[in-house]
């Protein structure tokens, strides 16, 4: 008896010379082995002719647009991470070097965060440290009036210092005042600036609020210059003193 | 480089697009679902061309036939209803294919149409028809076909011999349907 196996595997061309030699003489020999390896090839005949190949014209097409997505985006990280990523980021250093230059050149920004008041606490230089003499409080209230274009009730408000220093290339003063509630300062920025983070004040619009460290800040502009009042008192009477000043 | 990267996608798409109808054809009747089968041989398409660099440069389409078995097996064999093999063992015995009982050879052959053939082929048990697949509709080898699908030479013999067998069953089933056959006397 013929393992049907081996009929399957000669009709496949898989058997050996030897082999196949042998089911031969045994096709021819018996009609029933001869009809079972028939059937096998009727059954390939079938698969080969019957069977067509599937349309896969639209399927293609999508197959090679992926690729080209696939090809476009390794391009892409080659161009990041292979022999140009040095360069590239050379470059980018190069702009970013540039626009720190040409910024630094320009004139500074006229956006101010309120929070950078708080350097104008400690950082200053005195200028006329602890006015000692009628002249010298004088003088630097005469020039708190010059440059702050404001003036002082000097029977309530009382100039204890001055101090100059720097707010992002703008030149800027502090005084430092006092009056029967206490102590404040009033900072004299020059240019016209808008304070970040500073709210808007109900009763005057013109007035912008806020909190700097343990501060409360009411800020205005008059003229050419941006006037900051601090102090640890409610808002309400920094924005009357301000108002006091303002009308000057 | 990136000439060379050029010559390379060149070259894929030459060989792939020549085998494409087999890799999609072969995922039909291995998912027998057209949405899964697309999906199944643009993935191939994707995983070779990203592989392409490590073919031998033997036989293309065996090695675009292997990447789509094996996803197939890893991706979407679990999803898979139908006819398993589970019921069936590779070896057990093959039974004679013709019978009294046999298809009129010719009838069949002038009379069947692709879509039956297809129909009797999707009912033959998994393994048994990649096998059958394999080898009549891409005329592979045994040893081809046993590096695909991971089988000793021996199991791809067997399963071809038995996934035959049922196959022509199914087509005495389709031609007594057809009125082709009755009691097992061709009319």
């Amino acid at each position: 008896m013929i393992d049907p196996i081996e009929l399957h595997a000669m009709a496949d061309g898989e058997l050996t010379p030897e082999r196949e030699a042998a089911l031969q003489r045994l096709l021819a020999d018996s009609p029933d082995v001869h009809a079972e390896f028939q059937a096998i090839l009727t059954v390939k005949t079938i698969l080969r002719d019957k069977v067509g190949p599937v349309e896969c014209r639209s399927e293609w097409k999508a197959c090679v647009s992926r690729l080209n997505a696939i090809d476009g985006t390794k391009k892409a990280e080659a161009l990041f991470s292979g022999r140009f990523a040095w360069g590239l980021a050379g470059l980018l250093f190069m702009v970013i070097v540039s626009a720190g230059l040409l910024h630094r050149g320009s004139d500074p920004s006229n956006k101010v965060n309120s929070a950078d008041f708080a350097m104008m606490f400690g950082t200053f230089h005195p200028s006329h440290e602890g006015t000692k003499t009628k002249s010298a409080q004088e003088l630097a209230t005469d020039e708190l009036f010059k440059f702050a274009n404001v003036a002082l009730d000097k029977n309530r408000m009382v100039l204890r210092g001055q101090y100059y220093g720097d707010l992002q290339g703008r030149s800027v003063r502090r005084f430092d005042l006092r009056d029967p509630s206490g102590d404040l300062m009033l900072v004299v920025v020059s240019g016209v600036l808008e304070l970040n983070g500073m709210g808007e004040l109900r009763r005057d619009h013109a007035f912008r609020l806020g909190h700097v460290g343990n501060y409360n800040c009411v800020a205005w502009t008059e003229g050419e210059k941006t006037l900051a009042l601090f102090a640890d008192r409610p808002f309400e009477d920094l924005a009357t003193i301000a108002s006091q000043l303002e009308s000057r | 480089m990136l000439f060379g990267k050029r010559g390379k996608r060149d070259s894929f798409e030459r060989q792939a697009e020549k085998v494409f109808p087999s890799v999609l054809g072969t995922a039909l009747r291995l998912t027998r679902s057209r949405e899964d089968a697309e999906d199944l041989a643009q993935e191939a398409i994707v995983r070779a061309y990203d592989a392409f660099e490590r073919f031998d440069g033997a036989n293309f389409k065996a090695w675009m036939l292997r990447i789509v078995t094996n996803l197939y097996i890893n991706k979407y064999r679990q999803r898979q209803r139908g006819p398993q093999l589970a019921s069936l063992d590779d070896e057990s015995g093959v039974e004679p294919m013709s019978s009294e009982s046999a298809i009129p050879d010719r009838m069949l052959l002038d009379n069947a149409v692709g879509a039956e053939i297809e129909e009797a082929l999707a009912k033959v048990p998994e393994d048994f028809r990649l096998a059958v697949m394999l080898s009549d509709l891409e005329g592979l080898s045994y040893q081809e076909i046993a590096d695909i699908t991971a089988v000793p030479i021996g199991t791809v013999r067997s399963r071809i011999a038995r996934g035959r067998s049922i196959l022509r069953k199914e087509l005495e089933v389709y031609a007594r349907r057809e009125g082709y056959l009755k009691n097992g006397v061709s009319e």
